[in-house]
């Protein structure tokens, strides 16, 4: 059973999350098609995954915001396929005001507790919930505690995103590991890497180990349950932790 | 035989109810939930759409797609999700014929 404090940091968590992924996307890190799918996966363990029954005020408002940047692409890649036929073929991205706009409304959720609510009495009507506005809540910097194991964070699950999507039928631990390591490898030796702050923990094991384990942890937790990559990159620290070497 | 069911019986169905729109009784035995809809931002023959969720007797998801209105309110276009994505399926929205897969 997950107490209320661990649902309020793991949706703190979520919501710092959902804010790196807009702003690399913004400053063009990231790809629109990449964050969308991020979003689908995030979006479905808010609604059908491991934070279904959470229902604290940020995860609602979450699964709002996301199921809106989900469906405005259904809307866009539509608007694109009709247009295209008449203009030079471009990549989809979405547009910059949208994005700021996303990012405001995330950044203005409050991180408060809320209420137990009951699900056993029977709800068997329509339009029970509302949408949730920006401008109705207030503003509240609670992102993790420690903002170095933030960005790792945030850095580690683009990572394993991106691992995911470009390897799509990757499918057992073994071929994942030996990815991962490919990987990792590629960021100790590029130091202009992007994803900063994650080279720097890869290239220093041994005063940033456990702060990169649970960084991974907290993902594999709240994001990425039963899946192949979070299990191959814990396996993966696991031998660098006990290879000094690895990591060097 | 097709047999409507209650929906109290299945599990989960209070917190579905809660957490999407709305929800519609098939009489083969399942339900499906509606997310929000959300009107496009940008103009053009798609005023909205939003997430459909089926769901069988058991409380197991079964099948998802997005589903896009134009501004009649009709299905016009169908993107099913799960299990197979299957790309974009444009509607009749008169006849409920696919036209178009892009």
């Amino acid at each position: 059973m997950v107490d209320a404090q661990t649902r309020l940091t793991s949706a703190a968590s979520l919501q710092s999350s959902l804010v790196q992924h807009l702003q690399q996307v913004i400053t063009h890190q990231l790809t629109s098609q990449t964050l969308i799918q991020w979003a689908e996966t995030l979006h479905w363990q808010l609604l059908e995954g491991a934070h279904k029954t959470d229902q604290t005020p940020i995860t609602q408002a979450l699964r709002e915001i996301l199921s809106d940047i989900l469906l405005q692409w259904e809307c866009l890649q539509a608007h694109h396929h009709e247009t295209s036929r008449t203009q030079p073929e471009a990549p989809l991205e979405f547009p910059s005001q949208w994005l700021t706009a996303w990012l405001q409304q995330i950044q203005s959720i409050q991180v408060t507790p809320m209420s137990t609510i009951n699900f056993n009495n029977s709800v068997g009507i329509a339009n029970v919930n509302s949408t949730i506005h920006g401008d109705q809540i207030g503003i509240q910097n609670n992102q993790a505690s420690n903002p170095e194991l933030q960005a790792v964070i945030n850095d580690l699950q683009t990572l394993l995103t991106q691992l995911q999507t470009q390897y799509p039928t990757v499918n057992t631990e073994t071929e994942a590991l030996a990815i991962i390591d490919a990987e990792f490898t590629e960021i100790r030796q590029t130091p202009t890497h992007k994803l900063a702050t994650l080279r720097q923990q890869i290239l220093n094991p041994d005063r940033h180990f456990q702060a990169l384990k649970a960084a991974l942890n907290e993902i594999v937790n709240y994001y990425l349950e039963e899946n192949i990559w979070g299990k191959a990159a814990i396996t993966y620290l696991d031998k660098m932790s006990a290879d000094p070497k690895q990591g060097a | 035989m097709n047999r409507v069911i209650d929906p109290n019986a299945i599990p989960d169905h209070p917190r579905r109810a809660a957490t999407y729109d709305c929800f519609r009784i098939l009489p083969n035995q399942r339900i499906r939930y509606y997310s929000t809809y959300k009107a496009a931002k940008l103009p053009g023959k798609t005023a909205g759409a939003r997430l459909v969720v089926e769901v069988d007797f058991t409380g197991t998801v079964r099948r998802t797609w997005y589903e896009s209105y134009n501004h009649e309110n009709r299905v016009i276009r169908i993107h099913p999700k799960t299990p197979q994505d299957l790309g974009h399926i444009e509607i009749d929205p008169l006849t409920g014929k696919e036209t178009e897969r892009w």
